[in-house]
């Protein structure tokens, strides 16, 4: 082969892979591979011989006891329920909290070993510690036992990034569960005020270059200062009643300021770990990249309602239903209750895209895997509710009914594929990253990080000070070093 | 007979005894669930501070580490002491203001009109809301976009730049206002029962001696109500040292660490890090300075009465 053939080879390669984001930097090991391959053959060898009312009949009259996270995803299989029941004649009950209350009850749960829930549903921050600390048990040996597997499962049908950064940990990573729960984050704006004429030939008149959907950071800030107005001023030809932002950004002490932050970090410097660390999991939290990141996003909050620096993600979405907002970093899970013409003021009028890019295209996503205790008392039946309720029949309805699919074969289907939101939250997968979340430290480390960026922008101190505090906090917990040495 | 006397004095003896230990006997089981209740806990919480147990990280499995916990938190965390700092100066602020309101309310009221009965019902009315209720209802209106407090400043002239809770000085400022509508009235109740309780001859001594109000709000109702208002004070002070719901939705701790109260720091670090051995050890430092702070109030009573007698 000519050597101009290989140079061509490597770049054609380096570009593919880059343009594939974290997706493709996770492919099946051989292990993993092996057990999917043998799980698939049994399942291949239970075709038409295996059906749900048989394997339930040992566990006939049994109850599940489900604890879950207060959300739509949770609240749509409960519709279905009755089926199984009446399938299988097994129960289940579920229990849902918000999430803070949920994280409290299912940790002191595990701690106590009660063996109360047979199944949970685990955030994916919490896995790395749930799965090292035997919280939880794999499910491998479910997904082997010709008698409980369940022909139709479709393991091709998850998305392989997504199903391992949620559900496979441990060393060799093995599964503990289905993805059940996993937004990402996408870009919503007003396409309204974006579509209107007066407004695009005052943005152009402005800036000298047509208002668009924002492609990069740049964009993004004159778009947002200039849908930043006051009461009494006009907007799309209508005089304002009350002030209007150009953006809507989350600035309490909370996760929800960590998570819009990262996509920035991520896009600025590159999206491993969100920013945070580097392969060897050494601290890159206070990267310079990063330090511009963090000091472009305090710098947006002259654009966003001065009470944002006290938001998390449930305000922004309330600012957007009642219309103050044109533009946010969000969750596209949360873009239905935008699209309830019941409760938004702007249901039709928003538009959905890609998160810009600085450097590299990145959305942050968020994930929660089904588990099954390790104490629970009623293992088999938990598989076999677990199997039905990710089955592709249930999964869509589910959809359909507000979940977020974790299935190819949801997302693909016409009906989801028609949702406002679905098409970018799809594009959104493909440069998909996690937070640090293979680290059991991360509950700490993220606590840290949104004490650190609330201080950087209520200026208590400087992007540089914060992210080198931060940064030195994370290697007294981690033990690892810190790549850029503290300026600070 | 003379076999009947020792006899009767055995049985006399008998009965002093079986009365003297019926008493505890009965108490007995009283004594055991309240040590059993209070102590295993304290025992539990206080093997577990010198362990390194955390319920997220497996490699800390709650191995043995003495005091290690203890020297961490006294010499090294500047966020708990930060915490420890903005605690006391809640305490102090909210409880002299409690105080002086209360006082002054239960003054004003202390004395008969037509619908007093209705006016002192309604000011009871914060203190009886659950704090996290208390805590949700002032979220709505602190709302920066859409709660009535803002829209209520606005509309009178002051100038809102930010959210109440967004910035670190009124976020903290707002907490105590809070904190102060919501238990001032504990302070008026108890002054005003206090009131209601004063035997009326000092103050016929008083006005015959021709004192002025003055004298005798201070040389007579002051010392007649000091047990009481030591009872109060006391009372307050744990339980505003204990605040935590407000905080928790109010603001998390935020902006920054700004309203990072103390019970708040042990929260996030016992249920949010989930690193349980730290954590022990921050509540006990915390039920140390309760007990120091009891026992200061308990010696000050102890002493107005030994004054007394």
């Amino acid at each position: 082969m000519k050597k101009s053939t290989i140079v061509y080879l490597m770049v054609v390669s380096l570009a593919v892979a880059l343009a594939f984001g974290t997706f493709t930097a996770h492919a099946w090991t051989p292990d993993e591979q092996a057990l999917l391959d043998k799980a698939k053959e049994i399942a291949s060898d239970n075709a038409g011989v295996w059906s749900l009312e048989e394997a339930a009949k040992p566990y006939r009259g049994v109850t599940l006891k489900i604890l879950a996270d207060a959300a739509t995803e949770a609240d749509a299989p409960q519709n279905y329920d009755s089926e199984f029941i009446k399938m299988t004649g097994i129960k289940v009950l579920w229990e849902q909290n918000p999430w803070d209350e949920h994280r409290s009850k299912m940790f002191m749960d595990f701690a106590a070993g009660t063996g109360i829930y047979d199944l949970v549903w685990v955030p994916f921050d919490d896995m790395a510690s749930v799965t090292g600390k035997g919280y939880v048990q794999p499910v491998d040996k479910f997904m082997l036992n010709p008698k409980l597997l369940d022909p139709n499962i479709n393991l091709d049908d998850y998305s392989e990034a997504l199903w391992k950064y949620t559900s496979w940990y441990g060393k060799p990573a093995k599964p503990y569960g289905f993805p059940c729960e996993n937004p990402t984050m996408i870009l919503w704006y007003r396409k309204d005020l974006f579509d209107n004429p007066t407004e695009k030939a005052n943005f152009k008149k402005t800036y000298r270059y047509e208002l668009q959907v924002p492609k990069n950071f740049e964009q993004y800030n004159h778009i947002a200062e200039f849908f930043t107005r006051k009461k009494g001023e006009r907007l799309a030809g209508e005089v304002l009643d009350r002030d209007f932002y150009g953006v809507g950004q989350s600035g309490k002490r909370h996760w929800a300021s960590v998570c819009e932050w990262m996509n920035l970090a991520s896009t600025w410097g590159g999206p491993t770990w969100g920013g945070t660390l580097d392969e060897n999991d050494d601290v890159v939290i206070n990267r310079p990249e990063n330090v511009e990141a963090l000091e472009y996003w305090i710098s947006l909050f002259r654009f966003s309602p001065p009470g944002s620096v006290d938001w998390y993600w449930d305000l922004k979405s309330t600012a957007f239903q009642k219309n103050i907002v044109a533009m946010a970093l969000a969750w596209n899970d949360q873009s239905y209750e935008i699209e309830d013409p019941e409760k938004s003021e702007v249901a039709g009028k928003m538009g959905y895209d890609l998160i810009p890019i600085q450097k590299y295209p990145v959305s942050h996503f968020g994930s929660w895997s089904w588990t099954i205790p390790t104490k629970a008392k009623n293992p088999d039946a938990a598989w076999l509710y677990l199997q039905w309720v990710n089955s592709r029949d249930i999964a869509l309805k589910c959809a359909l009914e507000g979940a977020m699919p974790s299935r190819k074969y949801v997302f693909d289907s016409p009906e989801i594929s028609a949702i406002p939101f679905m098409p970018a939250t799809k594009k959104a997968l493909d440069h998909a990253f996690p937070r640090p979340v293979h680290r059991p430290e991360w509950g700490e480390m993220g606590e840290i990080l949104a004490l650190y960026l609330t201080k950087a922008h209520r200026m208590e101190m400087t992007a540089q000070e914060a992210l080198d505090k931060v940064a030195v906090e994370w290697q007294r917990l981690l033990g690892t070093s810190i790549v850029h040495p503290p300026k600070t | 007979m003379g076999l009947l006397i020792p006899s009767f004095g055995q049985d006399k003896e008998k009965t002093v005894l079986k009365r003297k230990y019926t008493g505890y006997l009965l108490l007995l089981p009283t004594l055991a669930l309240l040590a059993f209740l209070s102590l295993v806990p304290f025992i539990y919480a206080f093997n577990l501070s010198l362990r390194d147990l955390n319920l997220r990280i497996p490699r800390l499995a709650g191995q043995f580490v003495g005091v290690d916990n203890f020297r961490y938190l006294m010499r090294e965390d500047s966020e708990f002491w930060h915490s420890m700092g903005i605690t006391v100066l809640f305490l102090v602020v909210v409880v002299s203001i409690e105080f002086v309101a209360g006082f002054a309310l239960a003054l004003l009221l202390n004395r008969e009109f037509k619908g007093k009965r209705i006016v002192v019902s309604l000011a009871v009315i914060p203190m009886m809301i659950a704090p996290v209720a208390v805590g949700l209802m002032w979220r709505v209106a602190l709302n920066y976009e859409l709660g009535i407090v803002t829209y209520l400043l606005k509309s009178i002239g002051i100038p809102m730049k930010e959210a109440l809770l967004g910035t670190s000085a009124t976020a903290l400022a707002t907490l105590m206002v809070i904190d102060i509508w919501q238990w001032t009235p504990f302070i008026f109740l108890i002054i005003l029962a206090g009131l209601h309780s004063l035997p009326k001859e000092p103050y016929e001594a008083a006005q015959v001696d021709g004192a002025s109000k003055w004298k005798i709000f201070r040389l007579v109702t002051l010392p007649l109500l000091k047990p009481l208002i030591i009872i109060a004070l006391l009372l307050r002070v744990i339980d505003a040292f204990k605040t935590f719901d407000q905080v928790y939705i109010l603001t998390g701790g935020g902006p920054g660490n700004a309203t990072d109260l103390v019970c708040m720091f042990a929260y996030r670090t016992n249920f949010k890090i989930w690193n349980l051995g730290y954590g022990a050890a921050v509540v006990l430092v915390i039920f140390l300075v309760i007990l120091i702070v009891t026992a200061f109030f308990y010696a000050v009573t102890q002493k107005k009465e030994e004054e007394v007698v």
